[in-house]
């Protein structure tokens, strides 16, 4: 099932179980505190990549002269992003090891 | 059609419209420092602000109507084609100001600022849509580079 | 953008023309004779500058090298081999200080068109990186 948060961001892929097997809500150890938690940061990031096209827009219109601050609203924005993609990453290939454990 | 939704949200087309109008504005700019020795030459110009008086009615009207295709009109300096690309029209500059014999050395003076100016305005352009397409290959491909 | 070269490279051209012609003016300043010994002296060349490349596009090019119409300078030197009965020598219409002025300016020009092709290169590399 995908959650489409924002329109410039992948969604995260939610692991879902092979066939014959019950879907697995998530990962072993996270509960519904962490998937929250998750959800808030993608919509932080989301927010951030809004506001940093939105900069970029007022630059490039004239309406703000201020280039540092768009340009450093344009990098953190890529980094909030690059490390939610990490943390994704990693959680995809938690949750294959468990799996492969269990076999 | 997902592409084009990846790739044309307004801000990605406002960046490239701007770049565009770097690139042709350096053309006029060189001519003009080409020809500061022709006599009854007539500098042309091309005006940042026009172009980004455009850009601001285009981004509200794009905004407005929901659409991601922006559309430059209102002046004659700056308009979109077919595909969305830049036209411009440079235009020439009244006379009174280049028989001043003695302004010449402010003229030049005046056109290299012009020039590093757009040049500025053109790598910064760059660098955000350089910014932005990786970040969107960064996505597609699902690990950080 | 690829243009804005050429436009710069064809003022760097003209440019250099022009200096050309100036150091010529400046190296015939005190010839009395033609190249053929006809006791004419040497008469100061001037460039003309016209908008455009000479073939079409954009730019700009020397027109013509045209010779200075203004009267040759006399001078009062009865030991020269080309004095007239009078005592009076014709040199050349050439000013060496207007020379100078002027090869200054040419070189201006020519400093200014190569710093404008820098940053138009610049930026193409700018644009060459969007691929990198």
């Amino acid at each position: 099932m995908v959650n489409p948060v924002s329109s410039n961001l992948p969604t995260p892929v939610r692991p879902t179980g092979a066939p014959g097997v019950p879907a697995q809500p998530a990962p072993a150890a996270p509960g519904g505190g962490f998937a929250a938690e998750l959800r808030r940061q993608l919509e932080e990031v989301g927010r951030l990549q809004n506001e940093a096209d939105q900069a970029m827009q007022d630059l490039l219109t004239g309406r703000t002269d201020n280039v540092t601050q768009v340009l450093t609203m344009a990098r953190k924005a890529e980094v909030a992003f690059s490390l939610l993609m990490e943390i994704r990453n990693k959680l995809v290939d938690a949750y294959i090891e468990l799996r492969q454990l269990r076999v | 059609m997902w592409v084009e939704r990846l790739t044309s949200t307004r801000t990605l087309q406002a960046l490239e419209l701007a770049a565009q109008f770097a690139e042709q504005r350096q053309r006029v700019l060189a001519e003009n420092i080409a020809n500061i020795d022709t006599p009854d030459y007539h500098s042309r110009r091309l005006d940042p602000e026009v172009f980004q008086k455009a850009l601001t009615t285009a981004l509200a009207e794009a905004k407005a109507r929901g659409t991601s295709r922006l559309n430059l009109r209102g002046d004659a300096q700056v308009s979109t084609g077919p595909q969305g690309e830049l036209i411009v029209q440079p235009v020439e500059e009244p006379a009174a100001n280049v028989l001043f014999h003695d302004g010449t050395n402010a003229r030049l003076e005046h056109l290299v600022t012009q020039i590093s100016e757009n040049a500025l305005s053109y790598e910064l352009a760059m660098s955000l849509l350089r910014n932005r397409y990786s970040g969107l290959l960064d996505a597609i491909r699902g690990k950080v580079t | 953008m690829i243009r804005a070269l050429d436009i710069s490279g064809s003022a760097l051209t003209a440019q250099r023309t022009r200096l050309d012609v100036i150091a010529a003016n400046i190296a015939n300043s005190e010839v009395t004779r033609q190249e053929d010994g006809t006791r004419i002296p040497y008469r100061r060349r001037v460039v003309t500058f016209r908008t455009g490349d000479g073939c079409g596009g954009p730019g700009v090019h020397v027109d013509s090298v045209a010779l200075d119409p203004s009267p040759f300078v006399k001078r009062y030197d009865p030991w020269h081999p080309d004095a007239d009965a009078a005592g009076y020598v014709q040199l050349p219409n050439v000013s060496l200080t207007m020379e100078y002025v002027d090869a200054l300016e040419a070189s201006r020009a020519y400093e200014v068109n190569a710093a404008t092709m820098n940053v138009t290169r610049g930026m193409i590399q700018q644009a060459l990186r969007l691929l990198a």
